[in-house]
């Protein structure tokens, strides 16, 4: 019948390329959403995204901001009954939310992590300068101050370099990330 | 109170439960008599395909032990055959059986099959192929059935409505013939020490749920149906198809908790229906991989040794499963992709949506129900049932397979929904119990009896209809009332009601209350009448 | 509190019930199954159809309705029973001895007219 991939296949497609089970096998049984740190900046807790996910309910899943919430503490990862990499999940759906360019309008996460990627990329390591923008409006003039502040507090301790370092062997870097994260569309 | 228990044992019904009782009984040296109302014994397990969780195939492991009750010296087996009376109390039952003239001589007869083959004529089988598929007038329920001989079905055979055909009897190559068209019931007297009732479940009737469109829309089956379809020896050979016996389903909503769980039908929880509907999911897999497979529950109830991990295969294994009552099942569609197909609407609680769902084919769960007839055999055999007609235990949870009544017991889903191995054991156990009253020989009953002076009797028959054993008989010829000792349960419920104090209830009798009450109460009565503090008896 | 055991409420004759309020008690309290759970099928009922006329009976006589009374409590429900004999303690206590001789015997008592009480079951 399914000659097309739903979406709850993609998901769980995009999944097996990481640890742990496929989402068909989570019971409903609410422990991530119980242990979740996070979930009260969540509009669905990542039970009802599952849910979701096997629903096919594929614009309610890539515009909600739950897995963009995620702060990758694993705590539902370890304790799931059914071995569901739930942390991956949420990495799984901010690729693919990303890859298909859907995603709750002002969230810092997606151009985050865009920038981010390409930075580390590029240099293979975290470089704030080029980061700050991407959330620091976020925060409103004091945030900002505050930001600046602490900026000029680390810049004056030699902590903050003017220009991004490169690491050593920066190509093997990029492949190995290549090989590891699937990379592009699913279809 | 000494009382002998006759060593030979009746069991009511030939399903698993009470295969496995009488097989457990006769292996141990008791003569058994199996009743069973239909014309072979096993059930409905001899209808499944497939058992959970383990898979094994039904008939494989049930026809053996089919055969060896068959086969077994000391089991007296009387299919087509149905209790019509019990008397007497324990260890010394006499109990009458119809034993349904099949028209076909059981002594003669070699179970060739020929006569099967030769009648001309087919009906709908409705009670083993669940009505998908048809029979022959004269006909066996299964190839595999025990007994072998077949039965005449003289509603539909031509024979007996117009006076002419004979077809089988021309055809039966035995000397002398074994079809008898004269044969008439046979009426037996057996005489039992104990009995053993296992006449298992009904399936609710789904029609009762309109709003399912079970036999509104076409390709809404039952479990039953479906189990026969799915069975390799049913009727389509075990292809799973739609209603015009070709078509492949590409998509299957399996609705649980049909007619359970809901107070407008049944509120319990029929315990074995997610476990099979699981299995359909597991056989629609099998059989068809790239069908969808829908599962709506209310909870997954998988308690059971090896249950849940089939509910994780079958996770695994990529059934959709929607937590929710499916409200509706309709052919009415409202976007292009409903046209031609069965929308199942439900809510997906989990995520707080509606969901329809279109599918080519519907299988419904029905729940298991106490037989429609089973108030009938709780009067025939003076047991207890409650509001939903399952016969009730004498302790829930420590004597769950004997009865208020001595002497009779309850094995397998007429006591309760069961599934097989629950069943078997129940089996097991109602012999054991069974099998230890009748090696200890002679039972002391409990002398707390009632009993009735024949001289003061009135024969008002007052106490007739108040007991709950029937244990009181009215012996019309001296006009009074007697109570049979073994059946009396002692509870004094008579003795209280007597106008004539006629009745005796042992070791509580009025005399010795009203000495009681005196006994208690002396250091008030000599104060009688002067200011005390009030007292209060509790009887 | 005086407990004198039979096996069934369906066994309490209301003549044990007169004869223990005539022997000097203030008040019985029948205690039986609860409807429906009765180990012997259907004793329960009777009691409570007996009890429904026992009680007709008693009013006409003088006795008050607290005297007597029906308690739903099985064998593992030594809380309820309790909980009643407590509160029928009370009521009692309340009323004052029965003094059968003169209320009941004498016809001192009040001519007591039959409450419909079978309505209400």
């Amino acid at each position: 019948m399914a000659t097309e991939l739903t979406f709850s296949e993609e998901i769980s497609n995009l999944l097996y390329a990481a640890e742990g089970n496929p989402i068909n096998t989570c019971i409903q049984c609410g422990t991530c959403a119980g242990t979740c740190p996070a979930v009260e900046f969540m509009d669905h807790t990542p039970r009802v995204l599952i849910g979701m996910i096997g629903a096919n309910l594929k614009d309610e899943v890539l515009n909600s901001n739950t897995f963009w919430s995620c702060s990758s503490c694993y705590h539902c990862t370890v304790r799931c009954p059914a071995g569901i990499d739930i942390t991956g999940l949420m990495y799984a759906l901010k690729r693919y939310s990303m890859w298909k360019e859907q995603y709750q309008e002002d969230l810092i996460g997606p151009e985050f992590s865009e920038s981010f990627v390409k930075m580390i990329m590029r240099t293979g390591r975290s470089f704030e300068p080029v980061l700050a923008p991407t959330y620091v409006t976020k925060y409103g003039t004091r945030g900002m101050i505050e930001e600046a502040r602490t900026a000029s507090a680390l810049f004056l301790k030699g902590r903050l370099p003017m220009l991004p370092k490169k690491i050593k062997g920066i190509e093997n870097l990029r492949q190995m990330v290549k090989r590891i994260i699937p990379v592009g569309g699913p279809s | 109170m000494p009382v002998e228990i006759n060593p030979n044992t009746l069991i009511v019904g030939g399903g698993i439960a009470g295969i496995s009782a009488a097989l457990e009984l006769a292996n141990a040296g008791n003569h058994v008599y199996l009743v069973e109302r239909e014309p072979s014994i096993g059930g409905h397990m001899a209808q499944l395909d497939k058992t959970f969780p383990t898979l094994d195939c039904s008939a494989c492991i049930l026809t053996p032990k089919m055969v060896e009750v068959g086969q077994h010296p000391n089991i007296t087996l009387l299919t087509y055959s149905e209790v019509e009376k019990v008397d007497g109390y324990l260890g010394n039952f006499v109990v009458n059986v119809r034993k349904k003239a099949r028209y076909v001589d059981e002594e003669h007869c070699t179970g060739c099959g020929i006569c099967i083959e030769k009648c001309p004529f087919k009906v709908v089988d409705d009670v083993f192929e669940a009505g998908l598929g048809k029979r022959k007038v004269i006909y066996r329920p299964f190839p595999q059935a025990v007994p072998k001989y077949p039965v005449i079905d003289t509603e539909n055979c031509v024979y007996f409505l117009r006076g002419k055909c004979k077809a089988c009897q021309i055809f039966c190559p035995t000397e002398p013939n074994s079809i008898d068209f004269e044969q008439e019931d046979e009426l037996l007297q057996l005489e039992v020490g104990n009995i053993v009732v296992a006449t298992g479940y009904d399936l609710f009737d789904v029609g009762k749920i309109p709003q399912y469109g079970y036999g509104r829309l076409a390709n809404v089956f039952t479990s039953l149906e479906f189990e026969r379809m799915v069975n390799a020896s049913g009727p389509t050979d075990g292809k799973v198809v739609l209603r015009d016996m070709e078509t492949a389903p590409e998509s299957v909503a399996i609705i649980h908790c049909v007619g359970s769980r809901d107070e407008n039908y049944n509120e319990y929880c029929s315990k074995v229906c997610c476990m099979y509907s699981l299995k359909f999911a597991h056989l629609i897999h099998e059989r068809l991989p790239d069908t969808e497979v829908y599962n709506c529950y209310i909870d997954m109830r998988t308690p059971g040794k090896g249950y849940e991990e089939f509910y994780r295969r079958l996770l695994n294994e990529g059934t959709h499963f929607i937590r929710g009552k499916v409200a509706d099942v309709t052919d009415v569609a409202r976007i292009p992709q409903e046209e031609g197909k069965i929308v199942v609407q439900v809510e997906d609680t989990l995520i707080g949506k509606q969901r329809r769902i279109p599918v080519d084919m519907v299988i419904l769960s029905p729940a298991m129900e106490a037989r429609h007839d089973s108030r009938e055999i709780t009067q025939l055999f003076k047991m207890g049932c409650d509001f939903d007609g399952f016969f009730v235990e004498r302790h829930p949870k420590l004597d769950p397979v004997a009865t208020m009544t001595e002497g009779v017991f309850i094995a397998g889903a007429c006591q309760g929904p069961k599934d097989v191995p629950d069943t078997v054991s129940q089996g097991a156990a109602a012999a054991a119990r069974v099998a230890g009253l009748i090696s200890l020989g002679t039972v002391m009953v409990e002398p707390v009896r009632a009993s009735i002076n024949k001289e003061a009797c009135s024969g008002c028959r007052i106490c007739n209809n108040l007991c709950p054993y029937n244990a009181i008989i009215f012996h019309e010829d001296l006009e009074v009332s007697e109570v049979i000792t073994a059946l009396c349960q002692g509870c004094g419920t008579c003795v209280a009601a007597c106008p004539s104090a006629a009745i005796n209830g042992a070791h509580f009798t009025n005399d010795q209350v009203f000495s009681q009450i005196e006994g208690l109460l002396w250091d008030v009565r000599a104060t009688n009448g002067q200011e005390r503090k009030p007292e209060i008896v509790a009887a | 509190m005086r407990a004198i055991r039979v096996m069934c409420s369906g066994r309490v004759d209301p003549q044990f019930v007169l004869k223990a309020l005539k022997e000097g008690a203030d008040g019985v309290l029948i205690a039986g199954c609860h409807p429906g759970e009765c180990h012997y099928v259907e004793g329960n009922i009777k009691a409570l159809r007996r009890f429904i006329l026992l009680k007709r009976m008693l009013a006409q006589l003088g006795v008050e309705e607290e005297r007597v009374q029906l308690v739903w409590a099985s064998a593992s429900e030594g809380k309820i029973l309790a909980e009643a004999v407590d509160k029928m303690t009370e009521q009692v206590r309340a009323l004052g001895p029965l003094r059968w001789q003169e209320t009941v015997l004498s016809g001192n008592g009040q001519w007591v007219e039959a409450t419909p009480v079978l309505e209400e079951v």
